[in-house]
């Protein structure tokens, strides 16, 4: 494994200025990489020609003075953006030869900055998922292995190819999307800095819908910096989205070096005594409130009365939003057909349907379905966004008394993959740290802040309020400067 | 707690086709989730304002120009291969004959 | 109030209108797609339109500000903040499998408008709401065999779709209220009102009960695509309604097609009965905002609507009610109008235009701006009858001359020789020659026939080819006889 692969993109960046080595080396040993980690299967379609030919054009750029911010770096693309003239699939047989004549806003600005597509990247079907074994073309698998086991474990999902791909080296950092959870779970999972913007800071346009008042963008890196220089160029306002906050896109990169004394970070302690909370998960996340305080933070109690119901209520919008996304599906401009002739339109719809999704999408359009029927509609749907106004004014009166909210990103480390597939319900539990957030839309992340016994990371995540990404990433950094000590890196890589 | 004449309107709603074995299996692991929902009906939210935007926002507006054009390329692309060519030969997309 | 004379009795009409009315905008409620009649198919399609994979709607300003004008001329109000919800279903026709529309909370609610009855009776006829709606594609079903074929330039095209309150009680009340409607529409600007390009659309509920009684079930009786055939349908309809219960069956509450070839409603096979749509609030889209200053703006813009230019024409300018009606139907015929009276008497001016005009224009099958005559040549030929110089006899003829070739009255007069003939002289010296060609006739009058006065003056027309002045003929006759 060439030493390309272990750098930052910071670093990376600079050497390449520096004339050390060339975009195309850079990228060349990331295709390498990436063929060497085949078994993972991060990638659902490799774009390796393509990015060479990018790579070259790098090289011209910076030797004439017209490098772009990301020039050259080797970056990985969930399958779940749009991505012009590259398949572009959805995790899903639905979509399996699928080729947009389009670019969806948050990669082009990704490519446009000069970061090179190496690759799509391997996800949940239809971004539905925490574990990435939904995908139609197969599971992802964790690079990380429990210390003296061969077993594969889950990378997390639905982002599960991106945190492959970034954690294994084969990318310097990755565009995930995160609803629930997405892009949090699986960053904690692989020992990655993950971070979802604010609702809005990134264009949902050419992003395959799953939930869309839930959906948004956001960036895997192995350290808080680099996700900087990815946030910069990723954000901002698209007029093609009308849930697109019209903000300008902040600095972030100074925030990584600032000092956090003085900042009030708020503690849910009452999730403390949460049921199925490991001894693990409490030692790091009492640990990370020692090291953030030793950094001059002050740390406060906060409440968030009404997370108990923060799963209900994502279980409820998130497959009605869904249930009604994924009707476009129907075999008539594009997609799988069924190959089945004489079949009336309805027939056709539904066999089309029926073959083309997976199992965990068709429960839950029929669960959104479901919640959003006429005899249920007001006991579920409108009940859920209710309670919803509820779960994100508890952020909002917590944030009147601190700046962020620490808490942990996951229950647990990576579980093995095959376990809890028998009940929907413990799948779904994995996201229960993370959905309130996802629910309010406020800006969060996860860092990793451990190891568990076996060898395994775990993340804390990060809450700021509504558009303080700047902040955001100072906790985040704050952090990551602690846990320094610790080497977030799966064995054998 | 779902009643089969239920789970066959869904079907019907959402044009998915489950076969009785299938159906069986589902019903269950439906049920686990709809009974942890349950949850929900717990929440007092009599006065309570649903919430309507995530990030306290309105709808923007859009000048009414024409903005895009003939887009047929891109819109036939992916059209199914089993009728491709009559769809692209006669700029429509392709169904089974429908009876009104 | 009109009714349906059954075995049993009398019925009455209970129906309902939902008018689908295309905005004039250039592009559609959520894409930059041209709204543009006639393109070729899928060559007006973004793709929002198609439903594919990613994309996101924006909304239309000006779609918002036609919808809110439409609801202000129709004495509605307007809910400063509306919603967009889905409307979930499988179609053809859908490409992106809902249509997103407003359900919950519309643009606009509770407004009216007034109509004339079969009874000649000013009625209101209330209107529950407005609110704005992408339109579907459209599917053709003749092209193959085994195969439908999908349009969507239609798609997403916006429409605001206008509920009334089941106040309407007879077929021709219909008839009232879709033109009614229309010429408001068209007057504001904000729809065309062009049935036979689609751009106006009916739906029709249709339910009859007896008088006093309970609501019936109704039927809905889809894309009826003239006022003709609004009648006829729902005239159809309700006597089928009649007969089934008359004979005791039951009322199934369905959706029905107009087949205006044979005149009658039959089920539409393909509606699934009682689809759950399963509104919700659109997520990819935030809550539309409207403030006071803007609705107040858009209310002081609104032109003289039809019922006040109505008003004014019959108090201010003296015409005939039935004369302003026909002229302010259309906005453009109220131009028309306009600029053919400036100067002249607008009763006079009217009055061409209500009868002779407008029946050459039915009668040829063409619309007022298809047609040769211009404002100014009215006006004209008004001012020479006023001035005297031209009978009216005379202006018909030349009346007819400027249909059919477009040429000024005072060169038609020119070239046809038709001045009016005001020399005494010469009247003297015709009279003399009719009563020396007619001694019988002029003794019989002169003995007491005074019957036969009208046969002189025609035959002094006659050889003046219609010219005479009617008034100095019948003077100097008087004095000959």
């Amino acid at each position: 494994m060439s030493s390309l692969v272990k750098l930052s993109i910071e670093t990376a960046l600079r050497a390449i200025r520096n004339k050390e080595f060339k975009a195309t080396e850079l990228v060349e040993a990331h295709i390498a990489q990436a063929q060497n980690t085949k078994h993972l299967n991060a990638y659902i379609t490799e774009i390796f020609d393509v990015a060479l030919e990018k790579a070259k054009i790098a090289d011209e750029n910076y030797q004439s003075g017209k490098a772009r911010k990301l020039e050259g770096i080797p970056v990985g693309i969930k399958d779940l953006f749009c991505t012009n003239g590259v398949r572009t699939t959805a995790g899903s047989k639905m979509l399996a030869n699928f080729v947009p004549g389009y670019e969806s806003t948050v990669s082009a600005n990704l490519q446009n900055a000069g970061a090179i597509m190496i690759g799509k990247t391997n996800m949940d079907e239809f971004a539905m998922g925490s574990s990435n074994t939904t995908s139609y073309f197969g599971n992802v698998i964790n690079p990380w292995k429990e210390v003296g086991s061969n077993d594969d474990l889950v990378p997390g999902g639905s982002s599960g190819g991106s945190a492959a791909a970034v954690s294994s080296f084969s990318a310097m950092g990755a565009l995930g999307s995160d609803t629930g959870g997405s892009i949090r779970q699986p960053a904690s999972f692989t020992g990655l800095f993950g971070v979802k913007p604010t609702y809005g800071r990134c264009s949902r346009w050419g992003m395959i819908a799953f939930a869309s008042s839930l959906d948004q963008a956001g960036v895997f890196t192995r350290n808080v910096a680099d996700s900087a220089l990815l946030l910069e160029a990723v954000m901002g306002f698209d007029e093609k989205d009308s849930t697109s906050a019209k903000k300008e896109a902040p600095e972030l990169l100074s925030a990584c070096s600032k000092s956090i004394k003085g900042i009030k970070i708020g503690i849910p302690y009452e999730l403390m005594k949460m049921e199925g909370i490991s001894q693990e998960i409490m030692s790091m996340w009492q640990n990370s409130i020692s090291m953030l305080k030793s950094q001059g933070a002050e740390i406060v109690e906060i409440e968030l009365p009404h997370s108990k119901y923060a799963l209900a209520v994502y279980y409820v919008i998130a497959p009605a939003e869904a249930s009604s996304n994924l009707a476009r599906y129907d075999g008539v401009r594009y997609g799988h057909r069924t190959e089945k002739t004489g079949l009336s339109l309805d027939e056709m719809y539904a066999q089309t349907r029926t073959e083309g999704f997976g199992e965990e999408v068709k429960r839950r359009i029929m669960l959104g379905t479901y919640v959003l029927s006429s005899s249920h509609m007001d006991a579920y749907y409108l009940q859920a966004q209710k309670v919803r106004k509820l779960i994100a004014d508890d952020f909002k009166v917590a944030f009147q008394k601190a700046q962020a909210i620490l808490l942990p990103s996951t229950p647990s480390s990576a579980f093995r993959i095959g376990e809890k597939q028998e009940n929907p319900l413990t799948m779904y539990l994995n996201d229960i740290f993370t959905i309130p957030s996802s629910l309010a839309g406020l800006p969060c992340s996860s860092v990793p802040a451990a190891l568990t016994n076996n060898g395994l990371p775990l993340g804390m995540q990060i809450i700021t309020p509504a558009f303080d990404e700047y902040n955001l990433l100072r906790v985040s950094s704050a952090l990551e400067r602690c846990v320094l000590d610790i080497n977030f890196k799966p064995r054998g890589f | 707690m779902i009643t089969q004449e239920e789970l066959n309107k869904l079907q019907k709603l959402a044009k998915l086709t489950f076969s009785q074995d299938e159906m069986n299996k589902f019903s269950q692991r439906l049920n686990n989730v709809l009974s942890m929902i349950e949850l929900l009906k717990e929440v007092d939210c009599q006065n309570q304002q649903p919430l309507r935007s995530v990030c306290d926002m309105h709808q923007r507006f859009r000048e009414d120009a024409v903005n895009s054009g003939d887009n047929s390329e891109i819109l036939f692309a992916n059209v199914p291969a089993s009728n491709a060519k009559f769809a692209k030969e006669v700029k429509c997309f392709i169904v089974p004959k429908i009876v009104e | 109030m009109n009714y349906i004379l059954g075995n049993t009795g009398k019925w009455e009409y209970v129906i309902g209108l939902e008018i689908h009315a295309q905005v004039t905008s250039k592009s559609k409620l959520f894409s930059g797609a041209s709204t543009e009649f006639g393109a070729s198919p899928n060559s007006q399609v973004d793709l929002l339109d198609a439903g594919m994979p990613g994309m996101l709607p924006v909304l239309n300003r000006y779609c918002v500000e036609q919808a809110i004008k439409s609801g202000l001329s129709v004495n509605a109000r307007i809910n400063k903040m509306s919603v967009f919800d889905r409307k979930n279903y499988f179609y053809a026709d859908l490409p992106q499998g809902y249509q997103i529309s407003q359900f919950y909370i519309p643009i606009a609610q509770d407004g009216y408008v007034f109509i004339n009855t079969d009874d000649g009776v000013e009625k209101k006829i209330r209107i529950n709401r407005i609110h704005l709606e992408q339109d579907a594609g459209k599917s053709m079903h003749d092209q193959s065999p085994n195969f439908s074929l999908i349009d969507l330039n239609r798609s997403g095209i916006a429409l605001m779709e206008i509920v009334s309150e089941p106040d309407i009680s007879s077929p021709l009340e219909a008839a009232e209220y879709i033109k009614k409607l229309r010429s408001i529409l068209r007057c504001v600007g904000s729809c065309d009102g062009n049935m036979d390009q689609g751009s106006l659309r009916c739906d029709a509920n249709v339910s009859v009960r007896k008088p006093g009684e309970a609501l019936g079930t109704r039927c809905e009786i889809k894309n009826v695509n003239s006022v003709k055939n609004v009648v006829k349908a729902i005239e159809y309809e309700a006597l089928r309604q009649v007969e089934m219960l008359e004979n005791g069956g039951k009322i199934d509450q369905e959706t029905r097609l107009f087949d205006a070839d044979t005149g009658t409603t039959r089920t539409m096979r393909s509606k699934e009965d009682a689809n759950d749509y399963r509104y919700f609030p659109d997520p990819d889209l935030l809550p539309v905002h409207v403030d006071d200053e803007l609705i107040t703006k858009l209310g002081e813009d609104l032109p003289e609507l039809p019922d006040a230019k109505i008003s004014r024409y019959v108090s201010d300018l003296g015409l005939s009610q039935y004369d302003a009606e026909v002229i302010v139907a259309d906005a453009y015929t109220a131009a028309y109008f306009e600029e053919a009276s400036k100067g002249v008497s607008p009763k006079l001016v009217a009055n061409w235009i209500s009868s002779e005009l407008f029946g050459r224009l039915n009668k040829n099958d063409i619309e007022l701006a298809e047609c040769k005559i211009t404002p100014v040549m009215i006006n004209q030929l008004v001012m020479l009858i006023e001035e005297g110089t031209i009978s009216g006899k005379i202006a018909k003829t030349i009346f007819e001359e400027m249909f059919e070739s477009g040429k000024l009255p005072d060169e038609i007069i020119k070239e046809k020789n038709l001045s009016q003939i005001d020399d005494k002289s010469l009247l003297e010296k015709v009279i003399d020659e009719v009563i020396a060609a007619n001694p019988d006739s002029v003794e019989q009058y002169r003995s007491g026939k005074d019957k036969l006065f009208g046969f002189f003056v025609g035959q002094v027309m006659k050889n003046t080819g219609g010219k005479a002045n009617p008034g100095l003929v019948n003077d100097l006759l008087k004095e000959k006889l």
